[in-house]
């Protein structure tokens, strides 16, 4: 698999050639539909995962030039957008609970370590990882037209798995 | 009885598997100061205070129970063949060990499964290395602003190994007052670390 850069070169001036400048966000045919029949499909056991990326390919399918490059990157966007927010909402929930049982602990005097700090440190450091391997998966890409596409792509699986991860959490305890 | 989970595989305040990564993966020099016999030996010193009975350390325990895990990795052919190694070491460990089945003895065999995925981590990180370096020394020959893979694997490895403590300090402060905590801690890191290994060793088999 080794690559080629003049090879991405063609591919470059192939997508530039075949119109894959814009997909206007108000042209996108989403919804996060799919993803979420599937999540509850998959049961609170179940592995959720390969749900994450349902939407965005029926987006694909459905919006004019969907499957351009632009169209991927925004319809791949549209669904990290829907996860993202799944995400705050998970961690804004477990972050109130986590802070009562911290406080309940801290009156009995307990030496158990605090969970608040712990759940927004594990965060913060998610973030900087995420980004950091995004940035690997872009540069398999050699500078091609598919780096876009890749890396929003890595995006949406990262912040679906965090969110699915998060919610997980908050089911549990 | 007081036990810290990170005493046993990776903690805050001596890190011996952070520091080892870093240093074999070059981010630190100063390799020979954290010599491996040196972090083996606080850890026995550990497993001296708090398990003076029949419980092997985690060392031998690597040795005894490994064997199940490099089978089952050698013969993998898939992420999903691979996920299926996690943890059927450290279950032959608990069942096979006489405490094995108590907290600390599932602990201490967890920790001793984390231990050969993490000789198997470096491994698989250093050919996934070369493998990025030899695709940037094409790469350069032509765009050489682009030959950047191994750089950014070097950064994605570093952030992952804080994302992983961290996510195992809050799996551990989740675990609550009990004992049962350290289960959480190891079995986070376990998890983690078999997770990545097998991701560094599918990043040379499939694109992107």
């Amino acid at each position: 698999m080794k690559r080629n850069g003049l090879k991405y070169t063609a591919n470059a001036l192939l997508a530039l050639l075949l119109g894959a400048g814009g997909v206007a966000a108000q042209d996108l045919v989403f919804s996060m539909q799919a993803t979420d029949a599937c999540v509850a499909d998959s049961g609170h056991e179940g592995n959720a995962e390969p749900c994450i990326g349902e939407s965005a390919n029926l987006c694909m399918e459905r919006t004019d030039g969907g499957q351009s490059t632009a169209g991927m990157v925004a319809c791949m966007g549209a669904e990290l957008e829907a996860w993202d927010q799944l995400l705050n909402a998970a961690y804004t929930k477990l972050m109130a609970r986590e802070k009562v049982e911290d406080k309940e602990m801290a009156e009995l005097e307990s030496s158990v370590p605090k969970q608040a700090p712990a759940l927004q440190d594990m965060q913060r450091k998610w973030m900087a990882y995420r980004d950091a391997r995004c940035d690997y998966i872009g540069a398999q890409w050699g500078g091609g037209s598919g780096t876009g596409p890749a890396v929003q792509g890595c995006h949406m699986v990262m912040t679906g798995k965090q969110a699915l991860f998060l919610q997980r959490m908050l089911a549990d305890y | 009885m007081k036990f810290n989970y990170r005493a046993i595989v990776s903690s805050k305040t001596f890190q011996p598997n952070s520091k080892t990564y870093l240093a074999a993966f070059g981010v630190i020099s100063n390799a020979a100061a954290l010599g491996a016999a040196g972090l083996h030996g606080f850890k026995y010193l550990t497993f001296v205070l708090l398990l003076p009975t029949a419980l092997q350390a985690e060392e031998s325990l690597a040795k005894r129970y490994g064997p199940v895990l490099t089978q089952c990795y050698a013969n993998a052919t898939d992420a999903a063949t691979l996920k299926d190694c996690i943890g059927a070491m450290s279950g032959n460990c608990m069942a096979g060990e006489e405490q094995g089945e108590t907290t600390y003895g599932m602990a201490t065999c967890t920790s001793s499964e984390t231990e050969v995925w993490d000789g198997f981590l470096n491994d698989e990180y250093r050919q996934t290395m070369a493998y990025m370096k030899a695709l940037d020394k094409d790469e350069a020959e032509i765009f050489p602003e682009f030959a950047n893979r191994a750089d950014a694997l070097k950064k994605a490895q570093r952030a992952w190994l804080v994302f992983r403590d961290t996510s195992c300090d809050l799996a551990y402060a989740q675990g609550g007052a009990g004992s049962i905590r350290q289960l959480y801690g190891t079995g986070c890191f376990m998890r983690m670390t078999a997770e990545r290994t097998i991701e560094l060793k599918q990043m040379r088999e499939v694109e992107g």
